[in-house]
């Protein structure tokens, strides 16, 4: 009767000590990722860069410019980012007009990503919209952002 | 009594493992929201202030606060249509940044949302408190007016206005000497030769630049000071000309609550106004609303 009270106890004991041990680990595996800071860290980089390219006017300047000095010169923007982060900008460029049928047409989309960079990490993205008024027209700008 | 003793030492250490699983467990949660809460607080900051800077964009106009001067940079007439540009804009914010997971509107004071091409251009820009009104009668923006109460004229210290002519020429002497024309024939004139004594006076200092590109031409009114209390008034009209004809520019100052009013008859300019206060505390307000919220939080401010 007793041996099989203090086996049952065992059993239920090692059973606490293996859930507890698991949680532990998790936790701290988890704790130890830090993804959370680093997703934050991403966004806050990547809205900074795209307000800092915006407010300089820079997205405005690619109206009009040829597409390959537009993707060489994104690429040149991306390298402003710290050297652990990798980026996948696209910037597309619209025409506007009251539809029907539709509003905006997409006049042209440039892209380009940090050099030696490949996605293969959770990616945090930001974007941010531009307008020029003379002439007109209406940019998108999305950016991705992940861990080298 | 020995296996009790394993049996309550055991119990002991796996009961505190338990609570620190629970601690860093409760941790984690926080940290978790604090970071969610933080990332969404950015997001709401950066979404308001994109929508928010190209709205000057899109009304060709800059707007900055200086101290105590409110500095208006503006480009008259109008190049494009700004009603259908409005409509575009709101269009264009809420098919690319408007999404389930954060809304964007553009209210009244009232918070019902606008629709942004409905904003009045006769009360486009208010400097607040003191409600003195930077304004077009119409977007066409071929007529520029600063208007002011009586009763908040005197937080108005002075104004200087620097007037670029893009398209027409002086067509008046002193800067054309050879004209017989003078540039400065104020009919009705209630100029002042200084503001003592008076309550409702002016400071107003008025330059014009033409369109010459090779030798910078230049005229700043001598008038400085003028008596603005209702039903005074001054009126110049500035003889400007261009390649087929002449024509003229017509300043009128006074009387409240018009302070400035300028018709340009179709010139093309690039006009920088300082209006200085007697205060640093005011704000300049769009007639709009921004209000950008998540389930997290939300930013309401005029535009």
């Amino acid at each position: 009767m007793t041996k099989g009270f203090v086996l049952t106890l065992d059993a239920f004991i090692a059973i606490i000590t293996a859930v507890a041990i698991s949680a532990v680990i998790i936790n701290v595996i988890y704790a130890g990722g830090v993804s959370y800071f680093d997703k934050q860290q991403l966004a806050a980089i990547g809205y900074d860069l795209l307000a800092v390219l915006d407010l300089s006017k820079k997205f405005s300047s690619y109206i009009g410019m040829g597409g390959s000095q537009v993707e060489i010169d994104l690429g040149q923007q991306l390298q402003l980012l710290p050297q652990r982060y990798c980026g996948n900008i696209t910037v597309s460029i619209y025409n506007g007009d009251i539809g029907p049928p539709v509003d905006f047409t997409l006049e042209n989309s440039y892209n380009n990503l940090t050099d030696g960079c490949t996605k293969n990490q959770e990616i945090t993205k930001v974007k941010r919209i531009f307008v020029n008024h003379d002439p007109q027209k209406f940019g998108f700008v999305e950016l991705e952002l992940w861990l080298r | 009594m020995k296996g009790v003793y394993f049996t309550i030492i055991t119990f002991v250490i796996f009961l505190g493992i338990l609570v620190y699983v629970n601690v860093i467990t409760g941790s984690n949660m926080e940290t978790s929201r604090l970071v969610t809460e933080k990332i969404s607080a950015e997001r709401i900051f950066y979404t308001w202030r994109a929508v928010d800077d190209h709205i000057e964009d899109v009304l060709n106009i800059s707007v900055v606060k200086d101290n105590d001067t409110a500095i208006i940079n503006d480009t008259l007439p109008a190049i494009q249509d700004v009603q259908n540009f409005l409509k575009l804009y709101q269009r264009f914010v809420n098919q690319t940044y408007r999404d389930p997971t954060i809304d964007i509107r553009f209210e009244d004071y009232n918070g019902n949302e606008i629709d942004l091409s409905a904003m009045d251009p006769q009360t486009l820009f208010i400097i607040e408190p003191m409600n003195i009104r930077y304004n077009y009668p119409d977007f066409g923006k071929n007529r520029l007016f600063v208007n002011a109460d009586p009763s908040n004229f005197s937080f108005i210290d002075s104004i200087n206005l620097y007037i670029k002519m893009k398209n027409v020429f002086f067509d008046c002497k002193p800067p054309r000497p050879d004209s017989p024309k003078d540039c400065e024939q104020w009919t009705p004139d209630n100029t002042l030769p200084d503001c003592s004594g008076m309550k409702y006076c002016l400071n107003f200092d008025l330059t014009f630049e033409d369109a010459n590109t090779t030798v910078t031409k230049l005229y700043n009114f001598n008038a400085k000071y003028f008596n603005v209390e209702s039903p005074k008034k001054s009126v110049v009209n500035l003889p400007v000309r261009n390649e087929t004809a002449s024509f003229t520019i017509k300043i009128e100052v006074g009387p409240l609550p018009t302070v400035i009013d300028i018709d340009l008859h179709n010139v093309q300019v690039d006009t920088s106004m300082e209006i200085d206060l007697n205060t640093t505390d005011f704000y300049i307000n769009l007639a709009s609303i921004l209000n950008v919220s998540t389930v997290f939080g939300k930013k309401v401010d005029n535009l």
